[in-house]
């Protein structure tokens, strides 16, 4: 059995509508254990949604989708999952301690732990002040502090470090990666490109509510490294480059081509594809892609 | 059960404002009691101290606890507004709770807020009642103390009532305009449109009924014992509900139905919305 994967969750062609806009349109996903699976899209692209869903908070109008491989539509209060959906949710008037208490009598946890998800998040200090007392970015830590009291195996995060200062981006990342390095399985919804790079080793994107792209993060986002080359016929490269398996796309720009490599495709195979064709390359230069031009290329 | 318990008692003992208002039903209360016992109308053959009486003092005083009612109910739509307006329903369903618990965990605040209603009436009845009566006669103690238990009954009553509204629109604030128009004049209007025997079984009319107005004068002109033993106390409270249609235990029958349907609807809300 130990080849096969553990499968925490499986979403299977969900769909939510509020009034005539869909919000998720017929979305399949899949999350093993151990990884850290980032969902990815613009504003109203349907990620807490999807998120609010497989928490139990909203019902879906079609699909399903199940928890560690149990089917039905509901999850199970034993299973561990811990979640932090949009906004921090506690009573202003209660003190951060006892808001906690309130979660682990909620999670069955035991109460020295929070002590423990204080002191990671660096809100020990403030523990008897009433939650109304903070600060976004110290409700935004709470919110990760009451998400990993009682230690869950599952940890869904909505925007984790939306409100935070750098220094606190920062934290909850290092939170996050730590969590995973512990074998925690995070899912994690952002709009932030980079915070699911620098995390996440899976990930999907979204957009409308639709799933354009899902896979490992490397692939789908650092893959394949872009050129800039050029050539005295420049039509004879392109045509023989689009007909190739070593590149995935080739744009023309006046007389120059900005070509995107597949996979590990080298610079010198493709000058090596050229040469082959006989043609010499005038100009060979690698392109940094950025980030954010290639998720915008895929919701696009 | 004891672990929902636990959640609502953090939630409650901490909120100013439900300290300030069960102290300002107490206070109320008290006051209004401790005025009402300070009357002194002298008219021949009238004694309005017989009120302070066993048994006449739980009809008396469930009556004037019933007044008060409104602020329980007020008090439970803002508890659970609040669990919208924080969105901490939503956090307790992300971190495990079934939809039904947040439920139950407010019935559990309903009960302690009417037990709470039922302490206050039985202890300062007992003691105007000691004061007033001339010894400890027990079968007149127990004779109508039943009615504690009506008001326990009329006090859930209003607070479901209050719960199914919010849960319903989800802001305290109208919920409790709506509260209070429900009582006057909304339901009294709709009622009128319908067969007098048919009014009775509106919601805040049974709910209303359970504890009826004492019957003042006839309560003041028996001012001897002999008097007062001989008419049956069960009998008064009959006569105030004869009025209204119904006998007392099928009014407690009907409201006991009412709360188990509000019951029901609170729950298919709870259960089909999203959160």
């Amino acid at each position: 059995m130990q080849f096969l994967k553990q499968m925490i969750l499986e979403i299977n062609q969900l769909t939510k509508h509020y009034g005539r806009i869909k919000a998720i349109d017929n979305l399949s996903l899949e999350v093993e254990k151990g990884q850290v699976y980032g969902i990815l899209g613009p504003n109203g692209s349907g990620k807490t949604t999807t998120l609010s869903v497989i928490m139990g908070v909203i019902h879906p109008h079609s699909g399903s989708f199940s928890w560690f491989g149990n089917t039905g539509k509901c999850r199970d209060r034993q299973m561990k999952i811990g979640g932090l959906i949009e906004v921090p949710s506690f009573y202003p008037y209660l003190s951060l301690v006892k808001n906690l208490k309130v979660v682990a009598y909620i999670k069955n946890a035991p109460f020295d732990d929070i002590d423990r998800v204080l002191k990671i998040t660096r809100l020990y200090h403030r523990r008897h002040s009433p939650y109304r007392t903070l600060s976004l970015g110290m409700k935004q830590r709470l919110s990760i502090a009451s998400v990993m009291l009682g230690n869950p195996e599952v940890m869904v995060l909505d925007e984790p470090t939306n409100g935070l200062d750098p220094e606190g981006i920062a934290e909850v990342r290092d939170i996050i990666q730590k969590e995973a390095e512990l074998g925690k399985t995070i899912i994690l919804a952002s709009h932030i490109l980079a915070e699911v790079e620098k995390v996440c080793t899976h990930a999907a994107v979204l957009k409308d509510g639709v799933l354009l792209a899902s896979g490992r993060v490397d692939e789908l986002l650092g893959s394949g490294q872009a050129f800039l080359i050029s050539a005295p016929d420049i039509e004879k490269l392109e045509a023989h480059l689009v007909n190739s398996k070593i590149i995935k796309s080739v744009s023309r720009r006046d007389d120059e081509l900005v070509v995107n490599c597949a996979g590990s495709t080298t610079a010198g195979e493709l000058n090596k594809f050229a040469f082959d064709h006989d043609i010499i390359l005038t100009k060979l230069t690698p392109l940094k892609k950025s980030l954010e031009s290639q998720f915008l290329e895929l919701v696009k | 059960m004891r672990k929902l318990l636990n959640i609502e008692l953090i939630k409650l003992l901490n909120y100013r404002s439900f300290r300030v208002i069960l102290g300002l039903h107490l206070a109320m209360f008290s006051l209004l009691v401790f005025v009402s016992s300070r009357i002194d109308i002298t008219i021949p053959g009238f004694d309005t101290s017989n009120l302070f009486k066993f048994p006449h003092v739980w009809d008396f005083f469930a009556w004037i606890a019933s007044w008060f009612n409104l602020l329980l109910a007020i008090l439970i739509i803002m508890l659970t507004g609040n669990e919208f307006a924080y969105r901490t329903y939503r956090q307790h369903l992300i971190d495990g709770l079934d939809r039904s618990e947040l439920l139950k965990g407010k019935l559990l605040v309903i009960i302690i807020i009417s037990v709470y209603g039922f302490l206050l009436v039985f202890l300062s009845g007992m003691i105007y009642g000691l004061a007033y009566s001339k010894g400890l006669n027990f079968e007149l103690f127990f004779s109508n103390i039943g009615i504690l238990f009506v008001y326990f009954l009329q006090s859930v009553a209003y607070m479901v009532v209050g719960l199914l509204l919010v849960m319903l629109l989800r802001t305290p604030a109208l919920s409790i305009i709506l509260f209070i128009l429900l009582r006057f004049p909304l339901e009294p209007i709709v009622r009128s449109f319908f067969n007098p025997a048919v009014r009775p079984f509106f919601p805040m009319k049974a709910i209303g009924g359970l504890t009826p107005m004492p019957e003042f004068l006839s309560i003041s002109a028996e001012n001897t014992y002999e008097t007062l033993e001989g008419a049956n106390a069960l009998n008064l409270s009959e006569m105030g509900l004869v009025a209204h249609g119904l006998p007392l235990y099928g009014q407690v029958l009907l409201v006991t139905t009412y709360i188990a349907v509000f019951l029901v609807i609170i729950t298919s809300l709870l259960i089909r919305r999203d959160m």
